[in-house]
């Protein structure tokens, strides 16, 4: 798509005042009904286009992403720009600044159309846990659109946005992308400069692209990888020597893909099996080679995950405290704050929603003393072991493949009062965020479930620092 | 769900409090029994024997090299100076104002 885009801007069949004015046409459409957009910059984003037409005007050759659309979930800092990370505690913070990936893209000559919804600090997997209202599904609005980049996935899928940025620290990027048929990458943990994403696991988090197709993934992913000062997960490794969309190449033959046994057991809805199923034999046909891949340690991922990131979450959390910026008890008309830690205790009360106190409570509860060495210092050996698991894996095939999610988009509400339920969307999707590794979801087939066509998203998993490999195979197996 | 509290709701205060969050009467219960039932999926792990397993733990995934800098002082710019103390809750002049300590 972006490339088309592209070439329609060079050849004067449209202008990025139009790409940018249809875009707003289906905002004004659609984000009434879904609430996928929490702000959106319309007068700037048609005035930046008003440069880049007058550039090509005078003959110029725009860059590939250069006049073109984007949405950005709403956990990116935009210099000026409201950043609430979907929480009343940062309702009304303004960045002072931009985050690296805004910073390169802002460069690029992208346009920033607005910001996107997303479960609280990036916390689920459905939306429903933004201070401002969940984000429905395009394909059926009594579901969900997944999480946490659900406003960013619904964007795409409605043609709100041709592409948006997402984060991923558990499936964030992948799991919504593949509730919303669309295309969404996590990359290597490294491969992307976090600086001025709001953290929350750091040891977990990595940014990537929501996009329509497997090509614009990769042309997204060259503009905004690379090392940066200011992220010291990057370095000179995070750079690229060869472009990933120029090299992208889907040819199937001789591609070994190892499927996942541990992926496929209980818990798997049996539309969504048939259908990857279905999709793997496919590749087969077409020249690749199957071979049965079994992770031993990989079952424990899920504990590990949600046993390290509520640490790395309750740590993390512990800035929005009413004092330095964000929102203060203090300075209400009515307030009860007497002192200091009255300030800290109402503000994060009124500030914070429920997940996000659970996860700091879990958190600081499982770094407390006694349970550190039974439980968080195991869930660190565990995920070297669950490394270990991969990195064996990767020594017989080039990709794993699985489903994205046990099911598809849920329906709003079923898993709200369960906090281990909603933990368990993430199966398939959080140990690639244990070990580190990049992966991507592409839409498969979609399943028929109460009269109505739903995405189901099949995930390709690549070894360390190797998304071309993904990238290729996810493009041989794309529909 | 299972009704055997891990966590009950006198440690979720402590644990609340210590982490600077004021929870109320109502959502502690819930707490309680939500946050036990996640720890109990963690005792997966607690059973898991790791006396043969060869390895260390992850400190640092995915970093054998830092990017790291000098310590050393950067200046920052008047004009940056002041974008962030407008985000201040309540300022006076040039300061960040707070409630008594003690």
């Amino acid at each position: 798509m972006i490339k088309e885009l592209h070439k329609k801007l060079i050849k004067k069949e449209t202008t990025s005042s139009q790409l940018v004015k249809e875009c707003f046409e289906k905002i004004k459409k659609d984000n009434n009904r879904l609430n996928a957009f929490l702000d959106t910059y319309e007068e700037e984003a048609l005035q930046k286009a008003g440069v880049v037409d007058e550039k090509i005007s005078k003959g110029e050759k725009p860059g590939l992403l250069e006049g073109i659309p984007c949405a950005v979930k709403d956990n990116f800092c935009i210099a000026g720009k409201r950043t609430t990370a979907a929480s009343k505690i940062l309702e009304n913070y303004i960045s002072p600044y931009n985050s690296t990936v805004i910073e390169k893209l802002s460069n690029s000559g992208v346009i920033f159309s607005g910001k996107t919804n997303l479960d609280e600090f990036a916390m689920g997997a459905s939306t429903e846990h933004s201070a401002f209202g969940v984000t429905k599904n395009p394909y059926d609005e009594n579901r969900v659109a997944g999480g946490s980049s659900g406003g960013s996935a619904a964007a795409v899928a409605t043609g709100m946005s041709p592409w948006a940025l997402g984060s991923d620290t558990g499936g964030s990027i992948r799991q919504p992308s593949g509730f919303c048929g669309v295309v969404g990458m996590k990359p290597t943990y490294g491969r992307v400069s976090r600086y001025g994403l709001i953290a929350m696991a750091s040891s977990y988090d990595q940014i990537g692209p929501i996009t329509a197709n497997v090509e614009d993934a990769a042309i997204v992913l060259d503009e905004i990888c690379g090392e940066d000062p200011k992220d010291n997960t990057t370095t000179e490794r995070s750079n690229i020597k060869k472009s990933f969309s120029e090299s992208l190449n889907g040819n199937l033959a001789g591609k070994k893909i190892g499927v996942v046994k541990e992926f496929f057991g209980q818990g798997l809805d049996g539309n969504v099996k048939k259908i990857i199923e279905e999709r793997i034999s496919w590749a087969e046909k077409q020249g690749a080679e199957l071979v049965e891949v079994e992770l031993p340690y990989v079952k424990y991922s899920l504990a590990v995950y949600y046993l390290m990131v509520p640490s790395e979450v309750s740590s993390n959390m512990a800035r929005y405290d009413g004092i330095k910026y964000g929102f203060s008890e203090a300075v209400l008309a009515d307030s009860k704050s007497k002192d200091l830690l009255d300030v800290y205790l109402k503000s994060r009360k009124a500030g914070i929603g429920p997940e996000v106190k659970r996860r700091i409570i879990l958190g600081t509860y499982a770094l407390s003393a006694g349970y550190y060495d039974a439980y968080y210092k195991k869930a660190q050996i565990v995920r070297e072991l669950i490394k270990k698991d991969f990195s064996r894996a990767f020594e017989k095939v080039d990709v794993l493949v699985s489903p994205t999610s046990p099911s598809v988009a849920f329906k709003i509400g079923e898993k709200t009062d369960n906090p281990l339920e909603m933990y368990l969307a993430d199966i398939y999707t959080a140990p690639i965020n244990v070990a580190g590794i990049p992966a991507i979801s592409i839409p498969a087939d979609p399943v028929e479930v109460e009269g109505r066509k739903l995405p189901v998203g099949l995930q390709v998993i690549g070894k360390w620092w190797d998304e071309q490999t993904v990238l290729d195979v996810a493009k041989g197996l794309e529909v | 769900m299972s009704e055997k509290k891990i966590i009950t709701k006198r440690d979720v205060e402590k644990v609340a409090g210590l982490a600077r969050v004021e929870i109320d009467e109502s959502e502690k219960e819930k707490f309680a029994q939500q946050l036990s039932d996640v720890l109990g999926y963690f005792n997966e792990l607690s059973q898991l024997d790791l006396k043969g397993a060869d390895v260390e733990e992850v400190k640092h995934l995915n970093i054998d090299d830092n990017q790291a800098r000098d310590d050393e002082v950067r200046q920052c710019a008047e004009s940056d100076r002041e974008k962030i103390r407008q985000q201040f809750p309540e300022r006076k002049n040039n300061y960040l104002k707070v409630k008594a300590v003690l």
